[in-house]
């Protein structure tokens, strides 16, 4: 039976156990709970959701040395919980960003007056990929680029909720957050007996509304499909689940067909069948042969021209990924204040531009303090953590910034908060970030929790589940003011 | 239903099909060569035939035959018809179709290509041989019967049943044409005696054996034994009852026309066969005949259903 006065949160923010073994605002009941119950027990059923995962068949796939390997997915059975009225401002946080960078995205794909008012500068244009000229006087549904954001945030050792970075492009993750509450609730349905818990699985359904407003034929039934680059795509489990869950159509490139009239069509056994809206899993460039790589395979010609001119909705739209950039991650705040004349609800993690001198300067002096990312992978990828690097890692990633500062962004290595992890016979403090997921089209959504990723190692904070990492259900409890 | 899962739910079951197939007439021949004269060695080419892979078994083949045949049949993945290689299609062809399957089936035939991989090294020696090789057989029919005990009888199963009964009457063809070049072969032409062991031994590949029995009820020849494999509507491996099949799931579609069309033609073929008696000397023509019947036939499928996809 754990001890929670014996359990060690000196140095990092629990989310559970506030310092002195003294249970935080909402989780007093989780905690006692946990705290009555044998290790023995407990250890039952971390047993019993590992079975469950398998028998529900939860996987993710990871590519390694040419093969690819269906994992079950990790999930550590003790909740994260965040504190109902907590939510509440982060939840119009996450609406506010997603808002201001929708505006920022149709600004940039228009007039660009933010870069005209020199809020941000022009280069920004520069060094972002995922900025589509092509796009260029679009006008998607309702000025709406990024339907569907993953937003990272993690907590520092201050206790304050910062957004670590947004992805807008084909963000992934939703599936789990779902299933991880389904296993949940088989591993201590007695919690959620007498427990408020704000249940999550609304989202499918969100999701779909989301999609058919894009829809271009309003009054009639949309067609939506989800467009998926395939079976040995990494979250190819989570396209299929999507597309069960809201009854629509899974397709490949292959499956889809432009026509003449510029429509898209789904092949079926009856012939052609009109789509309506996309909620495509394939990146930019492998939307359409026709425009971006020649050699795709998963995309189909002429998608592009056929969402230019309006008959087809794709989610996210071609060039929202304009703002998923680590370069533009850092003008957010201004974003905020130039569109919405608001000052931001959520703070940004503080953020060196490597394109800056004075800013480059810092962080070659002082880059074993520091994370240095690539302004544009994801995943986890490339990245330097300065306090856990090797001398010739240093020296390796100082030359790489050096030969290309606009390609680097530096941050304060952050102490991420923990939540109580079961450890072999043990619970101990694991690092956790936490992926909500935000809708928009007509209107906004955000799931109540969202994806809560674990580092299962001690001591490490690399939470990608490609990388060991594990998942935790994420509870938000209690009344809101 | 979208043309790419309705075709990767027919070659699924094509290659399901072809895999219990391939195991049975293994299993049969591995049984006749002991019931023939030790020169006989050369039914283990007439067994490849029937795979329509014996050129590339000549480039294949080492010594002992036997075991090479074997080898060449289960678990060789260099060779397409292999049990090893079309049990790998259909799991290819499964992998996408989780959201459309029974989940029961859908373990059952990881389950198989698991056992396979494992297993199919095995038969090539005699003694583990029957038990490899009937465990595939069972485990397809298992398949089977899930698909038809669990799964929604709507378009999706349709194409299910036309991918296993184009296979299933494209099996028999090919099981009598490689049996009626027997009779000149060396074995029959010097030992007459064993023509019968080799009849009931078609009979047996098309696990056709008791049924013959209770339905006809007299001596075993060969005309009896094509009649029965060719035109009896009972009998679930004919070629008639496989055709009837394809109509019935052909009209349960939508746009059947030249399907069924296609369909008409081959059985005026199949008739016809039976008005000739079948005589000795037109059956391997015939045989060619039917088959390229119904190769038409499943061009007609993929044309009328899969056609946007190519």
């Amino acid at each position: 039976m754990i001890e929670w006065n014996k359990y060690g949160t000196d140095k990092f923010y629990d989310e559970l156990i506030a310092p002195g073994g003294v249970a935080r605002p909402g989780a007093a009941e989780l905690v006692r709970y946990i705290g009555s119950i044998s290790s023995q027990n407990l250890k039952s059923r971390q047993a019993a959701a590992d079975r469950a995962i398998i028998e529900m068949g939860i996987t993710f796939t990871v590519y390694s040395e040419g093969e690819n390997i269906d994992r079950a997915w990790p999930l550590d059975i003790i909740p994260r919980v965040i504190d109902a009225r907590e939510w509440q401002t982060i939840d119009r946080g996450l609406v506010q960003r997603l808002t201001a960078l929708n505006l920022f995205i149709n600004d940039i794909y228009h007039d660009q007056k933010i870069i005209k008012d020199g809020v941000v500068p022009g280069s920004i244009l520069l060094s972002s990929k995922d900025y589509l000229p092509q796009c260029m006087g679009i006008d998607p549904p309702f000025g709406v680029w990024a339907h569907i954001c993953g937003t990272d945030l993690v907590r520092n050792s201050d206790g304050t909720m910062y957004v670590l970075e947004d992805n807008l492009r084909v963000p992934s993750g939703v599936s789990y957050m779902l299933e991880n509450r389904a296993v949940t609730k088989r591993v201590f349905p007695e919690l959620f007996g007498q427990y408020p818990v704000r249940p999550v699985d609304g989202y499918p359904h969100a999701l779909f509304d989301t999609l058919a407003a894009l829809s271009s034929r309003p009054g009639d039934e949309p067609e939506i499909a989800v467009l998926t680059p395939g079976i040995y795509n990494s979250a190819y489990f989570e396209h299929s689940f999507l597309a069960q869950r809201m009854g629509t159509e899974l397709v490949g490139g292959g499956d889809l067909v432009v026509g003449d009239d510029d429509c898209v069509y789904m092949k079926n056994i009856e012939g052609l069948q009109r789509v309506d809206v996309i909620y495509r899993r394939v990146s930019d460039v492998f939307l359409d042969p026709a425009v971006f790589d020649k050699s795709s395979l998963l995309g189909t010609p002429g998608l592009f021209r056929a969402w230019a001119k309006g008959n087809v909705a794709l989610a996210n739209a071609p060039g929202a990924g304009v703002a998923d950039d680590k370069v533009v991650y850092s003008y957010v705040p201004a974003i905020i204040r130039y569109y919405l004349d608001e000052e931001p609800i959520l703070p940004n993690v503080p953020t060196y531009r490597c394109s800056d001198p004075e800013d480059l300067a810092y962080v070659l002096e002082f880059i074993e303090t520091l994370v240095v990312k690539p302004a544009n992978e994801s995943g986890g990828y490339g990245m330097l953590v300065g306090p856990f690097a090797s001398k010739s890692e240093l020296a390796d990633f100082r030359n790489r910034v050096k030969a290309d500062p606009r390609n680097y962004i530096a941050q304060p290595t952050l102490g991420l908060s923990t939540v109580p992890t079961i450890c072999g016979a043990n619970i101990e403090p694991r690092h956790v970030d936490l992926r909500p997921f935000v809708l928009q089209a007509d209107s906004s959504y955000v799931t109540p929790g969202g994806l809560t990723r674990v580092a299962l190692r001690k001591g490490s904070l690399v939470v990608n589940s490609s990388q060991g990492g594990g998942s935790k259900d994420t509870w938000i409890v209690g009344e809101t003011s | 239903m979208l043309s790419s899962v309705a075709s990767r739910l027919y070659w699924l079951s094509r290659y399901l099909e072809r895999t219990e197939n391939t195991a049975r007439i293994l299993n049969t021949y591995a049984n006749l060569l002991l019931d023939l004269p030790k020169e006989a060695e050369m039914s283990w080419l007439q067994m490849i035939r029937t795979s329509g892979y014996a050129v590339e078994f000549e480039q294949y083949r080492q010594w002992p035959l036997e075991r090479s045949a074997i080898k060449f049949m289960t678990s060789e993945r260099e060779n397409p018809g292999s049990i090893q290689s079309t049990i790998d299609c259909a799991r290819e062809n499964m992998r996408t179709l989780r959201e459309y399957l029974p989940k029961e089936a859908f373990e059952a035939v990881n389950e198989l290509h698991i056992a396979c991989d494992k297993k199919l090294a095995r038969a090539v020696g005699r003694r583990a041989r029957y038990s490899v090789l009937s465990e595939v057989v069972e485990r397809c029919q298992q398949i089977n019967g899930l698909f038809a005990g669990t799964m929604n009888h709507g378009e999706g199963y349709q194409f299910i049943r036309l991918g296993r009964s184009l296979e299933r009457a494209d099996m028999t063809t090919r099981i009598i044409d490689v049996a009626s070049d027997l009779p000149h072969s060396d074995v029959s032409a010097r030992a007459p005696e064993y023509e019968i062991t080799l009849w009931v031994n078609v009979l047996r590949s098309l696990s056709a054996y008791q049924s013959y029995r209770q339905s006809v009820r007299s001596r075993i020849t060969p005309v009896r034994v094509l009649h029965f494999v060719l035109n009896n509507i009972e009998f679930p491996r004919s070629v008639a009852h496989c055709l009837n099949e394809i109509r019935t799931s052909a009209q349960l579609l939508p746009k059947n026309e030249a399907v069924l069309e296609v369909l008409k033609t081959t059985e005026r073929q199949l008739g016809s066969l039976s008005v000739r008696a079948l005589a000795r000397e037109h059956l391997q023509r015939d045989m060619d005949k039917m088959q390229n019947e119904l190769g038409q036939i499943h061009n007609a499928v993929g044309k009328t259903w899969f056609a946007e996809l190519q």
